[in-house]
């Protein structure tokens, strides 16, 4: 690791990271505690590490064997951006996945107390850490890995489509009610909500046409053209007008042409 | 397509179009008409304006207060002030006699440029002078023979005559002209910078020239001496003359003429060609009649057998006449046209035009002097008139030209006072003689003798290009007549080249008709005659295969005056155009049995002839070319198997003279492993198979029980659009071989590899509507799962291999691979709601929305478009194809999008100007990679008007947003009809952004400025590879496809062992070779018929693209990343300039940096660890990674 590295940065411990023992690049893990002023179960200020700058290799099962030098780690979770809320999760793993972190990221590295913080915190400069798992983090045998898993178990795909249905299904019965629900509360109010509020609907192209034509129709009839002489006039006028604007606008063109040089037939 | 049929059905029956109607007169009227209209209602309109105007100005002259109309006027600023009757003449003038107010101003700065400055002028009138008075002061010689060249010698010129004639007879002497002056363009003014040679006249005095000198090549050779005794002169004068050259006058050999250039900073820019003449009178113009004789052939073969004879010589005839009718020809041009109207500058049009086409100078040219005698011709004709607009003489002599045929009956210069040869004249005698035919005024000369048939054509071809071009509506005409040069290359759809030398050329000619009188005629060069001979044959051959077989004509000769004039160039290379519906026909069907004409075709064609019988009973003589389910790419190269046939079965030309090219390029569309269990060629056949499996996959699914019906069923993959590079075959699977989960063929997991690649198409089933559709997005996904499950149970039933992944189901039909997913059109509507702070939401452009629309239903629509365009032009798939390998060859595969690549050959089918739509996909390559080099990306829009449904004000819309917009907008502007959506309210200017919102999305992302920069150099270099080598027998064509590395940062080498898709690269290597831990000691693989196979393959399996993909996100803002996706065994991967300088830290931006500094803390890419991330990433597919050396 190069000499002129600090140690403290803005607060940040930097910590060299590699990928295997033969690797020679290292990359710079940064990381503090975890401070901010909201305040999330998932990430608790005392006892949460944050980590920036982690490289792409990097997965939960790597980080958790890491820290756990420092104390007995309860969960790493991986975003893209710095996130002070609860990570994503999902119930239907197979119907809405849970967006990948790819690329470089940041890492909540949570331990079960704030001893592991502590430890974490005080160590040693030009510490270098190794990365290499027992299973394949990247590279061929990964891809093929990620292609077999790829594939769904139809039993399972249906129980979770029958379970989300059913929540979907509850969710919805229950907006039917708590809108139907004009009773009076406690404090004697009755909350009304429109009965009405239906997402705008999309118009169809056939549609679309037939009020244009009803449109056009109507105006048709409406106005009487070439009948009083001001009208012709104004038609020929505007005819002129239309010409020379057509005319500065083909100059404007010419102009334009004759700077990238569009006369030159050689 | 319907201009080339009319072209079509025009060259094999000369012209049934024009028959009806007489030759040019019906455009005059059409013309005569409009005017009268116009004049009409425009005269109307300008008087009106007129009193108007009058009675305003009264009103003020009176003091009176601004009218209320005068307040408008001025809040609408110029545009509604009254007109001056200047400016409404102009205008009126636009409409009447212009194409439209843009055309007439490009006109007018096209003419400005090209036109010679009066300075200029000046300068070489002063020459002039300085010239001829030089030339007076020359002193007279001595009489000396005509045939020595001693004092040649002396003077250090070389006798530029043309080698091995006779000796000629008679004496020479020289003294000074009597009269020197300008000629042709340059006196007429009709002269361009173009062709930047100048002619002046010399006129012999009378002691110079004898009368008899017509005989047996004295002239020509005395006009050589004459010009060779000035240039000997010239020499000592450096302050007159800075060099001298010989040239050819109009490619014809025996008519070599000295070039000077003036000294000075005039000679630059303008050349002179110096033509003597004999005094007037001194010949009867009688004599150079074409059909007489004035070359004996005792006198050239030196033989006397055949004294008697006396065969006509046309050509001779014509190369002295045209020294003699010289001056008549000046005078008749100088008072006929005076300098600056618009019939000189219809000429110049005409010269621009046809030098663009280069078909203005060399051999066979359709020289400047026709043109203007042309022009003079329909002007006597009363055709044309003085008062009609330079654009509309032009039209007119197009029309001209593709009305009548010269071929058959030519024009004849009529003029006031007719010649006492004119009245003599027979013009049949001079078609007899000579293929075309357009006779001057003094009714001897044939002012297109020079012409050959094939060039004649090519002319009146480009003539009605031209025409269409007009006709059609697109703005862009004007530049492809007069500015887009014309490149031969580009021109043919495939090239003939015909390498001969001296020796083989004459044996050929010796074949010919009357080929001793045709060789003296020439006097030794009988060129034209073997050319057209070949070209006759090759047409013949060809039939209605053929639009047009055009010599392509390589830059007249010239050399120094100290050396001897280069060898005679017998070889020839023939550009060839076909006819698209008749050009691959395997059958060439000739006469029916019991006609007449059976014994002409059976000996044209030889042993290749058979009696056949055809499905309507009739029997025919016929060849056959090939076996019935030949394949497009195979057919593709049947013209060059009727051309080498015909050659040598007619002319005995040799196998190994005949070049073709048209296979070169196409050779990188095969594929080794796919011809092995496929006929797969160039692969249009193996789409249009995997098209076929879809649509009987597609009625199957329609089949299917579901709780909706499906409605439709569509396809946004780049197959249903013929523009998958290479589409995958069906292929048997050795099931030994592989592991298995079901019958999925899965990843080995312990380090075998992947041996093929599969790639699927993706389908998408549209149901009916129904108002059962959940509002929420993950409840959608859930009950297009729930179809997917229940497809996947009834197919399951019925026996098909099928299986299901997240979002699609993996469908194994007929041996190809497909997804299939179910589509709900509202999800785009619904993905575009967002929620207000307010507790509701409103509809707004996201990122995710644009992207399903552009997948479901833009898509779709476009590939449709396309797959149309493949059944109008035959050679589309091929084209595009071609134009993406390339573009992935030179790693610039997602730097520049696949659909960009589609719609920019989309665009070179549609507008196909100046040529004609591309019949072969190697010329639409080679003008692919031409707009790639010459396009503006800055100002050029380009609006692909697929199935022309582009409405005009969309067009007009779009020009407008482009030069308002033009810096918002992506680098690359293309638009489809299909990007833009349908609006309620045409007027709401709202409602009109979003119609316009998604023009030129496919190029939004990609490509940068830079990429657009880099591409436009690699094609370039391999344009210039293209034009210096492609002629060329052995050249290796590869080349063009095999990327350099030189200017990437950092290459890193892929092993081959895992690049699944290693079969596709430019140079395939044999990967079966390789050991693979598993086969060793397993069973023979069974051979089964691939479509009878029920094993899944791995599919969409693509280590190398995997790969790639991982270092772009992790990597992507600090590096571009370089790839061939068709089995490239490298990434080339360039930093971006801001990476490598040091950056103020900011932790949020970290990725992929280092801190550094002791108290000021910076960030430096941290290159090391990069570098090995490189390497760690690709495990077991890296291999080398090399640095560029600094």
């Amino acid at each position: 690791m190069c000499t002129d590295t600090p140690h403290n940065v803005q607060g940040f411990k930097v910590v060299g990271l590699k990928y295997d023992n033969e690797s020679k690049g290292v990359h710079q893990l940064l990381w503090k505690p975890h401070r901010v002023k909201m305040y999330s179960k998932y990430k608790p200020a005392d006892c949460t590490l944050f980590v920036v700058n982690v490289p792409p290799y990097c997965t939960t099962e790597v980080f958790q064997r890491l820290f756990s030098v420092y104390g007995k780690v309860r969960w790493v979770f991986f975003h893209k951006k710095p996130n002070s809320g609860p990570p994503p999760t999902t119930k239907y793993p197979r119907i809405s996945p849970l967006p990948v972190v790819t690329g470089f990221k940041v890492a909540y590295v949570v331990f079960i107390d704030p001893s592991g913080l502590k430890a974490a915190m005080s160590v040693p400069a030009h510490t270098v850490l190794v990365a290499s798992s027992s299973s394949p983090l990247t590279g061929i045998n990964k891809w093929q890995a990620e292609y077999n898993e790829n594939m769904m178990l139809v039993c399972i795909t249906r129980q979770e489509v029958k379970d989300l249905m059913e929540e979907y299904d509850r969710k919805t019965q229950a907006k039917k009610e708590a809108a139907g629900n004009l009773e009076a509360d406690e404090d004697g109010w009755v909350t009304v909500t429109s009965m009405k509020k239906k997402k705008p609907r999309l118009a169809k192209v056939g549609e679309l046409k037939d009020t244009k034509s009803k449109k056009r129709k109507n105006k048709k009839k409406q106005e009487l053209v070439n009948f009083y002489a001001f009208q012709t006039r104004q038609a020929r006028m505007d005819n002129l007008a239309q010409l020379r604007k057509k005319f500065d606008e083909d100059k404007k063109r010419i102009t334009q042409m004759k700077a990238s040089r569009k006369f030159r037939p050689y | 397509m319907h201009d080339v049929e009319q072209i079509g059905g025009d060259d094999g029956g000369s012209g049934d179009i024009d028959s009806d109607n007489n030759p040019g007169s019906s455009e005059e009227e059409v013309s005569g008409e409009e005017e009268t209209d116009e004049e009409d209602g425009f005269g109307d309109q300008g008087k009106e304006v007129q009193e108007q105007a009058g009675s305003k100005r009264a009103l003020n002259d009176q003091g009176g207060k601004p009218s209320k109309s005068a307040k408008i006027e001025g809040k609408d600023g110029k545009l509604y002030q009254t007109p001056t009757m200047e400016e409404l003449n102009v205008l009126r003038e636009t409409q009447m006699l212009y194409h439209s107010n843009l055309f007439r101003m490009q006109m007018e700065e096209l003419l400005g440029e090209v036109s010679m400055k009066d300075k200029h002028r000046h300068q070489l009138q002063d020459w002039l002078t300085r010239f001829s008075g030089f030339l007076s002061t020359l002193p007279k010689t001595k009489e000396c023979l005509l045939q020595s060249t001693d004092w040649m010698q002396e003077k250090g010129v070389c006798d530029p005559a043309l080698t091995g004639i006779p000796g000629v007879q008679g004496r020479f002497i020289f003294a000074p002209p009597t009269k020197v002056e300008f000629v042709g363009s340059f006196s007429a003014s009709t002269v361009t910078k173009l062709n930047k040679a100048i002619d002046v006249m010399v006129t012999m005095p009378q002691e110079c020239v004898h009368k008899l000198d017509w005989r047996d090549g004295r002239w020509l050779s005395k006009r050589i001496k004459y010009s060779a005794w000035i240039a000997g002169s010239l020499r000592e004068k450096p302050d007159l003359v800075a060099s001298q050259c010989w040239t050819t006058h109009l490619g014809v050999s025996s008519r070599p003429t000295l070039q000077v250039t003036p000294s000075g900073d005039i000679g630059k820019k303008w050349k002179v060609n110096i033509f003597p003449v004999p005094p007037a009178d001194i010949f009867k113009p009688l004599r150079f009649l074409p059909e007489k004789c004035n070359l004996h052939l005792k006198w050239f073969y030196g033989d006397a057998e055949e004294a008697e004879k006396q065969p006509p010589t046309p050509l001779y005839n014509w190369a002295c006449g045209v020294d003699v009718f010289m001056p008549q020809h000046s005078r008749l041009i100088q008072t006929s046209l005076s300098p600056g109207s618009n019939l000189v500058q219809g000429i110049k049009l005409l010269k621009i035009w046809l030098a663009q086409r280069r078909l203005d100078r060399g051999i066979g040219c359709f020289s400047g002097h026709v043109v203007t005698m042309l022009v003079l011709h329909l002007l006597h004709m009363k055709k044309i008139n003085g008062h009609m607009s330079p654009y509309q003489i032009f039209r007119s002599v197009l029309l001209y030209l593709t009305d009548g045929d010269w071929s058959v009956s030519g024009p004849k210069h009529a003029t006031s006072i007719p010649s006492e040869a004119m009245v003599t004249t027979n013009p049949q005698e001079f078609h007899r003689l000579y293929p075309v035919v357009f006779i001057d005024s003094s009714g001897v000369l044939n002012l297109a003798a020079t012409l050959t048939l094939a060039d004649y054509k090519r002319v009146r071809h480009e003539a009605e290009l031209a025409l269409s071009f007009l006709s059609s509506s697109d703005t862009d005409n004007f530049e492809s007549l007069f500015i887009k040069k014309v490149e031969m290359l580009q021109f043919s759809d495939q090239i003939l080249c015909l390498q001969l030398k001296q020796k083989e050329g004459l044996e050929v000619l010796s074949r010919t008709r009357n080929h001793r009188e045709v060789r003296m005629d020439g006097l030794g060069d009988g060129r034209v005659a073997v050319w057209s001979e070949v070209v006759r044959v090759v047409e013949e051959g060809l039939g209605d295969r053929k639009l047009l077989v055009a010599p392509l004509r390589s830059d007249p000769e010239s050399w120094p005056l100290d050396q001897v004039p280069p060898k005679l160039q017998w070889s020839i290379n023939l550009g060839l155009i076909f006819n698209p519906h008749a050009a691959w026909a395997l059958l060439t069907k000739g006469p029916a049995a019991d006609s007449p004409e059976v014994t002409v075709f059976r000996e044209f064609w030889g042993e290749k002839s058979s009696l056949r019988r055809f499905q309507d009973g009739s029997f025919h003589e016929a060849v056959l070319w090939g076996d019935p389910n030949e394949s497009v790419g195979k057919r593709r190269l049947i013209p060059e198997e009727i051309c080498r046939w015909v050659l040598r079965q007619q002319l005995e030309i040799k196998k190994k003279s005949v070049h073709f090219v048209n296979r070169q390029t196409e050779a990188l569309l095969h594929h080794q492993a796919y011809e092995k269990e496929f006929l797969y060629a160039t692969g249009e056949e193996a789409t249009v198979s995997f098209i076929q499996a879809y649509d009987s996959l597609s009625r199957k699914l329609r089949s299917l029980d579901l709780p909706l019906k499906i409605s439709a069923v569509q396809s946004s993959s780049d197959v249903v659009r013929h523009s998958r590079v290479f589409p995958t075959v069906p292929r048997a699977i050795d099931a030994t071989d592989c592991d298995l989960l079901t019958n999925h063929v899965v990843s080995p997991l312990d380090g075998g590899h992947c041996k093929t690649f599969t790639y699927p198409m993706e389908v998408m089933l549209l149901l009916e509507i129904s108002g059962k559709w959940p509002d929420d997005l993950s409840a959608i996904q859930a009950i297009k799962t729930e179809f997917h499950i229940k497809m996947w149970e009834m197919l399951k039933i019925d026996g098909i291999t099928v299986e299901i992944f997240q979002t699609y189901l993996q469908i194994l039909w007929e041996g190809y691979v497909f997804h299939v997913k179910v589509c709900y059109m509202r999800e785009i509507y619904l993905c575009r709601l967002v929620d207000t702070p307010d507790g509701d939401c409103k509809e707004q452009e996201t990122a995710a929305a644009t992207r399903l629309e552009r997948h479901t239903d833009i898509l779709p629509k476009f590939s449709t478009a396309l797959a149309s365009m493949q059944a109008d032009h035959s050679s589309f798939s091929g084209a595009v194809r071609l134009c993406k390998r390339w573009v992935s060859s030179q790693l610039l595969c997602g730097h520049l999008p696949q659909v960009a690549v589609e719609l920019l050959v989309a665009y070179l089918y549609l507008v196909p100007a100046p040529y004609t739509p591309p019949h072969t996909p190697h010329v639409a390559f080679l003008r692919f990679l031409h707009l790639l080099v010459h396009t503006d990306w800055k100002t050029t829009p380009f609006l692909v008007n697929l199935n022309d449904a582009f409405t005009v004000e969309d067009l007009v819309e779009l020009n407008q947003r482009f030069t308002s917009q033009r810096s918002t907008l992506p680098s690359m502007f293309v638009v489809t009809p299909y990007d833009l959506r349908n609006i309620k309210n045409t007027e709401d200017p709202a409602d009109k952004d979003k119609r316009y919102k998604l023009a030129s999305h496919w190029t939004r992302a990609a490509p940068l400025p830079q990429i657009l920069y880099r591409s436009k150099q690699l094609a370039g270099a391999a344009l210039d590879f293209f034009s210096a080598n492609l002629l060329k027998k052995t050249v290796d064509i590869k080349t063009v496809f095999r990327p350099s590395y030189d200017d990437y940062d950092v290459v890193i080498h892929l092993e081959d062992y895992h690049l699944s898709r290693l079969d596709e690269a430019v140079d395939p290597q044999n990967t079966t070779t390789k050991p693979s831990p598993k086969k060793i000691g397993s069973n023979p693989p069974q051979m089964v018929n691939p479509k009878e196979d029920h094993t899944m393959p791995i599919v969409m399996f693509d280590p190398a693209f995997l790969y790639v993909k991982e270092l772009r996100e992790s990597y992507g803002h600090l590096a571009l990343f370089f790839h061939d996706e068709h089995g490239g065994q490298v990434v080339g991967v360039v930093w971006k300039p801001a990476a490598l300088t040091p950056q103020e830290l900011k932790i949020n931006t970290l990725e992929g940096h280092k801190v550094v500094g002791v108290k000021e803390f910076k960030q430096v890419m941290n290159i090391d660890a990069i570098l090995s991330d490189f390497k760690n990433l690709g495990v077991g597919l890296v291999g080398q990674i090399k640095l560029k050396k600094t």
